[in-house]
């Protein structure tokens, strides 16, 4: 029984680890990372504060839960020196994870060499996901990603030659160009010969996975400041369709399952970790910004890197927790009393929107038997006139007891979601 | 009349402030009731006369409004009532300026020393020199930076031609010589004429409905008397109330009195339950001995401006009636009817004198009274001549006969005159042209400026015309506007269709000159507001059976969220939820769902 009265979870949860840090900013991310532009020891002290932050839930809510699924994501954990990402992958594995659980990091390629991944291997991960987004190093620089096609083919061998037998690769379509509505060739928008190039580039290195996502601009990020002003063009949503049917064909002829709106995977190497928020199973963000969900409630750690890093604190007190009063210590960390930010116990209706809007991005889609299982209420007593209504409009179908976006459900799974909420 | 009456007679000045919005007319009044002696600064309200809410934010004043100061003048020690009768400013209201004008014997000309002579100054000060008062002008915010008081009196005595030698220069702002103001009115202003034993001759230049004390009449005694008792005739009206309570107008409060005299301005209550029984320009007498010169009477005002207007939410129907009821105790010119739309349910057909009348109950229906709404294109009253020999005025464009049974239309004339600088005259005569405008002519006021007259179909005043007109001359021009009359003209009815559906709240009526043009505007400015659906949506703008525009807005593509970013659903379902609330804020057109807010906006086409 944990200190704080809270019972281990009935089954295994998973684990998430932030690394908010990356070599350089890519143009269209607007998610929490820092350039080289932070403090030369930050990365240090962070290291230290997110694995006090481990220890402390290790010890405390989290104290003999089973974890079979581990993923430290960022940023880019591994722009991390190996010391540092290897003090956390330590820490995690000092939790009761089981057997064969999966461990997934997070890699851009020109952060690692092979003795970074040999040491990332050894350490327990066993899972290695790996940013590519384009084969052509034109899209690379106008993405902003601070590596070429090659250097993604170097890396992607030498994390093979390092032991990692489950690799994922990201890939994304519907980028930008300089302008004019042309062929493939340098400047203009990504095409669909240039999208097959990279699925073909993928493909014929064999990973196990593969995450095709279509472009989302996010509003203040510097590629969508270049949309904006014309400098770039996008191509249309007719042509990013186009490329995401050309993506469904080739990857499923190549042998891959397409098993949620953007993920293809080899039979039984689908992301254990990613399906834990489409089926709504426990997950325990750690670090920067990280967002945790125990099966009733969702909340996130704060945005604040210096609140986090604990600026009142030196990086040998923070590192050993020298010269600081451990309760005092511990008390900070208490998820409630520091970490929790908008922390919102789910109703029983949002829970219920939420099994539908995000098990419908699984192509297996939301089992009628499993929700009643679940909120002891048939779904066609909560959801039967909106699911008719999609079903009609061929945005949903029905199948063996489950219910499943169509083709056009995927184009559209917006229009879908929204009649849940 | 006995010499006591003579000697309060005397002391009485009754006047108003003509001025161009933004010239400080209320500035200045607070000005002169804070040196009234009647209030301190610590009670002192701002604004006092523009009391409400969006007035203050315009810094407009709507309908006429009295106070009474008590000034005592320095040199002779005397003490004199002095009545100031606040006008509307704006060409909505010429009629109720006029009646206001006439309870007054003089008016201040408030011009800006940085802005000249406007419009709309111009319109009122020939009102009141039609009403026999004596005007002087006042130049103020003269310690602005941009002050040019010399260029400012040169085109009052060049334009208007008064004389500006004794014109006092003031800031009322920054409290600069008041004083001078005060001096003028008493000097300049005659005392009122009239007659205190003479049988009871009354004007009635304004009205308040008052939830307590039944409509509170604001009246200029010209002849006789009037107390609690007296048995008030309304003689246009004719109908009689016993009068209950008479009074003076203290700044932002009513001062009971025993009686009002021959000279003084101020109120009565007689339990008047509708506002339509005081009209603006009747005459009260007494039933028993009635007054033999009465005022012409009140002249009915009709409204100009129709426009449908819904609650965003239907259930809100009864609560928007409720308010137009309410509204309408205090503006007897505000008309409505039930309308039932096919594309925005229930709601009314409002008659407004002019756009700033809309615009100002649109918003006092949004403020105070809290409801979301959805207004419909404004139209003016068309006459539409059938072949049977009738005749209808036509308000809704909907309600249009077949084309078949009509035999001509025809359609309000205004007479419009706009002062700008010089430099600005060749595009605002294009503007001009551009709305079937018949040039009248042209003068010039002074080296930099002119007066532009131009006969203007009303609807195309209407049509964005202000706004385009301020944006060509980059704010500098003014508008006035009268109506003259109407005309025949080439009229057709044009209606948008939206995946082949007729939405009724966006038809009207338009010139059939540029039927085209309008219709391709709205039809491109729908397609940008209407969300793409799952399949392709037409949008035609049509005259009968006659297509003249039309887009096509493509089916949607995509709508899926990209990636979840650890685990970060809230972020998600946020999205999501906000996607939903836009949903909520449709309006189904057949199989099509349009924002609401799509039906306002693609009638401001506005300059792009």
């Amino acid at each position: 029984m944990a200190a704080n009265g809270a019972k281990p979870w009935a089954i295994p949860a998973g684990i998430y680890a932030h690394i908010p840090f990356c070599v350089s900013k890519c143009a269209y991310c607007d998610f929490l990372s820092f350039g080289k532009d932070t403090a030369a020891d930050a990365q240090e002290r962070y290291a230290a504060a997110l694995c006090r932050e481990l220890k402390t839930a290790r010890e405390s809510f989290l104290r003999g839960v089973a974890i079979d699924t581990v993923y430290i994501g960022g940023g880019t954990p591994t722009a991390l020196p190996a010391p540092f990402l290897l003090e956390i992958t330590g820490e995690i594995h000092q939790f009761n994870l089981t057997e064969g659980a999966e461990f997934t990091v997070e890699c851009n390629p020109g952060t690692v060499d092979g003795a970074y991944l040999r040491r990332l291997k050894d350490s327990g991960a066993n899972r290695l996901s790996v940013g590519l987004q384009a084969a052509q190093n034109s899209f690379l620089k106008i993405l902003r990603r601070a590596h070429t096609a090659e250097d993604f083919f170097n890396v992607y061998e030498a994390a093979r030659s390092a032991g990692f037998g489950n690799i994922n690769v990201d890939i994304m379509f519907a980028l930008p160009g300089a302008g004019f509505d042309g062929g493939a060739s340098a400047g203009a928008y990504q095409t669909k010969a240039d999208w097959l190039e990279t699925l073909n580039a993928v493909v014929k290195r064999s990973p196990e996975h593969i995450s095709a996502y279509s472009l989302t601009l996010e509003e203040g990020t510097p590629l969508y400041g270049r949309v904006e002003r014309g400098e770039l063009t996008l191509p249309g949503d007719e042509a990013d369709r186009e490329m995401y049917a050309l993506c469904k064909e080739v990857l499923s002829a190549a042998g891959y399952a397409h098993y949620e709106i953007s993920n293809y995977a080899r039979r039984g190497y689908e992301s254990r970790h990613n399906t834990r928020y489409w089926k709504r199973t426990p997950y325990f963000g750690f670090g920067l910004g990280a967002h945790s969900f125990d099966g009733k409630a969702r909340w996130r750690n704060t945005h604040d890197l210096s609140k986090y890093i604990g600026n009142n604190l030196s990086h040998e007190e923070s590192r050993t927790g020298k010269g600081v009063n451990e309760e005092v210590a511990k008390e900070e960390f208490t998820p409630e009393k520091f970490k929790r930010e908008d922390y919102e116990t789910l109703s029983e209706k949002d829970a219920m929107a939420e099994t539908l809007f995000l098990g419908l991005r699984l192509m297996e889609g939301v089992s009628r038997r499993g929700f009643e299982r679940v909120f002891n209420v048939p779904l066609e007593d909560v959801y039967g006139a909106e699911i008719r209504k999609l079903v009609s409009q061929g945005l949903l179908c029905e199948s063996g007891g489950n219910i499943r976006l169509t083709e056009l459900g995927m184009d559209l799974a917006n229009q879908v979601f929204v009649r849940f909420l | 009349m006995n010499t006591q009456d003579q000697e309060r007679m005397s002391r009485i000045r009754n006047f108003c402030i003509i001025a161009h919005i933004d010239h400080g007319k209320s500035t200045l009044a607070d000005r002169l009731i804070e040196k009234s002696g009647v209030l301190t600064s610590r009670e002192m309200q701002e604004q006092v006369l523009d009391n409400r809410e969006r007035e203050r934010e315009r810094g407009i004043t709507i309908t006429a409004q009295a106070v009474r100061l008590i000034h005592r003048d320095g040199e002779s020690g005397k003490e004199y009532t002095l009545n100031l009768i606040d006008t509307p400013g704006h060409v909505d209201f010429t009629y109720e300026v006029s009646r206001s004008l006439a309870a007054c014997e003089g008016a201040v000309l408030v011009v800006d020393a940085a802005q000249g002579v406007e419009a709309q100054t111009l319109a009122n000060v020939y009102l009141a020199l039609d009403n026999n008062l004596e005007v002087f002008p006042v130049i103020n915010k003269i310690d602005l930076i941009a002050a040019n008081p010399d260029n400012a009196k040169k085109e009052i005595e060049d334009i208007i031609g008064l004389d500006t030698e004794n014109a006092p220069l003031i800031s009322a702002k920054n409290d600069i010589n008041i004083g001078d103001v005060f001096k003028r009115v008493i000097e300049g202003i005659p005392a009122p004429a009239g007659d205190a034993d003479a049988p009871l001759k009354a004007l009635i230049f304004d009205s308040v409905y008052d939830a307590y004390k039944g409509v509170i009449v604001f009246i200029r005694v010209i002849d006789g008397k009037i107390r609690r008792g007296t048995n008030a005739f309304f003689m246009a009206t004719e109908k009689q109330f016993d009068v209950v309570e008479a009074g003076f107008f203290g700044p932002g409060k009513f001062i009971p009195c025993e009686e009002l005299s021959a000279g003084d301005v101020g109120y009565i209550t007689a339990s008047i339950k509708n506002v339509r029984d005081t009209r603006i320009g009747d005459t009260v007498t007494e039933f028993e001995r009635k007054t033999a010169n009465p005022f012409p009477g009140y002249k009915k005002i009709n409204p100009m401006v129709y426009c449908g207007v819904f609650p965003a939410d239907g259930a809100k129907y009864n609560d928007l009636r409720d308010a137009l009821e309410k509204l309408q105790l205090n503006d007897a010119s505000l008309q409505f009817e039930p309308e039932t739309s096919t594309a925005l349910g229930y709601g009314f057909r409002c008659g407004f004198l002019g756009l700033l009348h809309l615009e100002i109950i649109e918003e006092r229906l949004e403020r105070e009274y809290n409801l979301d709404l959805i207004t419909t294109a404004p139209s003016v009253i068309y006459k539409v001549f059938l072949t049977d020999g009738s005749m209808i005025d036509l308000s809704n464009p909907t309600d249009l006969p077949e084309v078949t049974r009509i035999e001509h239309m025809e359609e309000p004339i205004v007479k419009a005159e706009i002062i700008l600088p010089t430099e600005y005259i060749g595009t605002v005569m294009e503007l001009c042209q551009e709305r079937r405008g018949v040039y009248l002519g042209m003068e010039y006021l002074e080296s930099a400026r002119a007066i532009l007259r131009y006969e203007i179909p009303l609807n195309e005043i209407i049509y964005d015309f202000f706004d385009t007109l301020k944006s060509r001359s980059r704010g500098y021009a003014s508008l006035d506007y009268d109506l003259i009359g109407y005309q025949a003209s080439d009229l057709v009815k044009l209606d948008i269709l939206v995946h082949h559906e007729p939405v009724d709240a966006l038809s009207f009526i338009v010139f059939s000159g540029t039927a085209q043009e309008r219709g391709r505007k709205i039809a491109e400015k729908l397609k940008k507001e209407i969300p793409r659906h799952q399949f392709e949506i037409p949008i035609q703008a049509v005259i009968g059976s006659k297509v003249i525009a039309r887009e096509t807005l493509g089916a949607l593509r995509k709508d899926v969220l990209a990636k979840c970013y650890g685990g970060d659903i809230t972020r998600k379902k946020k999205l999501l939820e906000k996607q939903k609330e836009g949903k909520k804020r449709m309006r189904q057109i057949g199989v099509v769902e349009v924002p609401q807010q799509a039906f306002m906006n693609v009638l401001k086409l506005g300059e792009e």
